[in-house]
């Protein structure tokens, strides 16, 4: 968290970026020229993110099956009556079985930020020169969603406790990107076939994001909000039927948990929205970067990076506002 | 493929929780909504990566009580005043959801 919190230490308040479309835009119309549009600093910006939502985000997904075990033993701490058990009616307890699939949470982790590490790269192509170390890492981009594809496909095709479902889905738009990938990794220069081909990424990249979003949504929001409202109900059944029997002491701890608890559901961040914002940012980068950039898009590309930021930035906020609220109260 | 519109069911199962939080049910009615509110949320975690064959009919089946549960949940004074009948609904989709599992494990 510490880390999480330093990387946003570059990041701009709400109410300046509120007003950075057109500060960047004017401050090019007045600029002598506007030779250069300069979006290395917002780039930077956009990584240190990325970096900060793919870590966030990572330990929502990460965290999911742990939280399913916790989940299971507060149920049997507020409730005496049941056992702990590694088998209930011969389906595994979430004690040592893992509900939810360790490779399919990786893929998808993976491919998120490979996808910001597309979208970052399109900077690469904004300035005159030629985009060589563009193009060394976009071969290097290549290779890694190869292998993602291949994942995708595993995932797809098992069964039992690894299925996944929607794995399948993935893999369409994954080729497209690795063709569009290959093209752009052959041009030597600018040129209307670059462009082309970062035209052409679009499509499969915002197919990508929606499935990502899809999968967040169902895996962290549904699992999580549900969950968090199984916690609070926990502790409140257990407050209302023990109360009478309680000490100051004791009920002031329950009360604490009934608390953290609230706190958990009000201040959930919806890691959704960080998606839909670099949705948004990668497709003012692609018109940034596939066409001689004007002071109009460069202020719409800083504009929709300040607004994935800010989002992140909120997502941030969330963990810490629980994490605070939990502090000193062991497991959920 | 079929799907299970496991979005509704969390709406639901939050829409639960809060009746098994709201005073106008009695203490045993309570205890009883929120059982079942969590037995359905260990059905949802279940099914969340489950496939199912194309045109299932026990999909269809499942999805119509989550649809009839969404809408007796829709009002929350109407729930109360009509909770017998939103606890057998939710008794009917939790047996539909141990169907599934079932259908889901023999698909593999």
């Amino acid at each position: 968290m510490k880390a999480m919190s330093q990387s946003l230490t570059t990041i701009n308040n709400g109410a300046f970026m509120r007003n950075r479309f057109m500060i960047a835009v004017l401050s090019c119309v007045l600029a002598a020229g506007c030779a250069q549009l300069d979006i290395k600093e917002p780039v930077a910006k956009f990584q240190a993110a990325t970096a900060t939502a793919t870590t966030t985000i990572g330990s929502y997904y990460q965290e999911l099956n742990t939280y399913e075990r916790n989940l299971y033993l507060l149920d049997r701490l507020v409730d005496p009556s049941k056992e702990v058990l590694l088998k209930e009616g011969g389906k595994d307890t979430p004690l040592l079985s893992k509900p939810f699939n360790q490779d399919a949470i990786d893929a998808r982790l993976a491919l998120f930020k490979r996808i910001a590490d597309y979208a970052a790269n399109l900077a690469e192509l904004a300035g005159n020169d030629a985009p060589a170390r563009f193009q060394t890492n976009i071969s290097a981009l290549g290779t890694s969603l190869q292998q993602i594809r291949t994942d995708f496909t595993t995932l797809a095709q098992a069964g039992g406790a690894q299925s996944d479902a929607q794995a399948k889905d993935y893999i369409g738009p994954v080729s497209q990107l690795i063709g569009v990938i290959g093209k752009m990794a052959l041009e030597k220069r600018r040129s209307d076939e670059l462009r082309a081909a970062l035209s052409e990424g679009e499509k499969p990249i915002s197919e990508i994001l929606t499935f990502l979003e899809r999968d967040f949504k169902t895996y962290i929001v549904a699992t999580r909000v549900a969950g968090q409202r199984e916690v609070l109900d926990a502790w409140m059944q257990y407050y209302n039927k023990n109360r009478r029997n309680m000490n100051l002491e004791q009920r002031k701890g329950v009360l604490d948990r009934i608390n953290a608890a609230a706190v958990d559901i009000d201040a959930f961040g919806d890691p959704t929205a960080v998606i839909r914002k670099m949705g948004k940012a990668h497709s003012a980068l692609v018109k940034f970067a596939s066409s001689d950039p004007t002071p109009s898009d460069f202020g719409t590309a800083v504009a929709r990076i300040d607004e994935f930021v800010t989002q992140v930035q909120e997502l941030v906020n969330a963990v810490i506002a629980i994490r605070d609220a939990k502090r000193g109260i062991p497991n959920v | 493929m079929s799907k299970l519109a496991t979005d509704r069911l969390a709406g639901s199962i939050s829409r639960l929780f809060d009746l098994a939080g709201d005073d106008r049910l009695t203490q045993t009615q309570r205890s009883e909504v929120s059982a079942l509110a969590k037995r359905l949320r260990g059905r949802l975690v279940d099914l969340l990566s489950a496939r199912f064959a194309d045109d299932l009919a026990e999909i269809s089946d499942a999805n119509a009580k989550i649809a009839a549960l969404t809408q007796q949940l829709a009002d929350a004074n109407d729930a109360i005043n009509k909770i017998a009948d939103v606890v057998k609904q939710i008794t009917a989709l939790a047996g539909a959801l141990d169907k599934l599992i079932v259908l889901a494990t023999k698909f593999h």
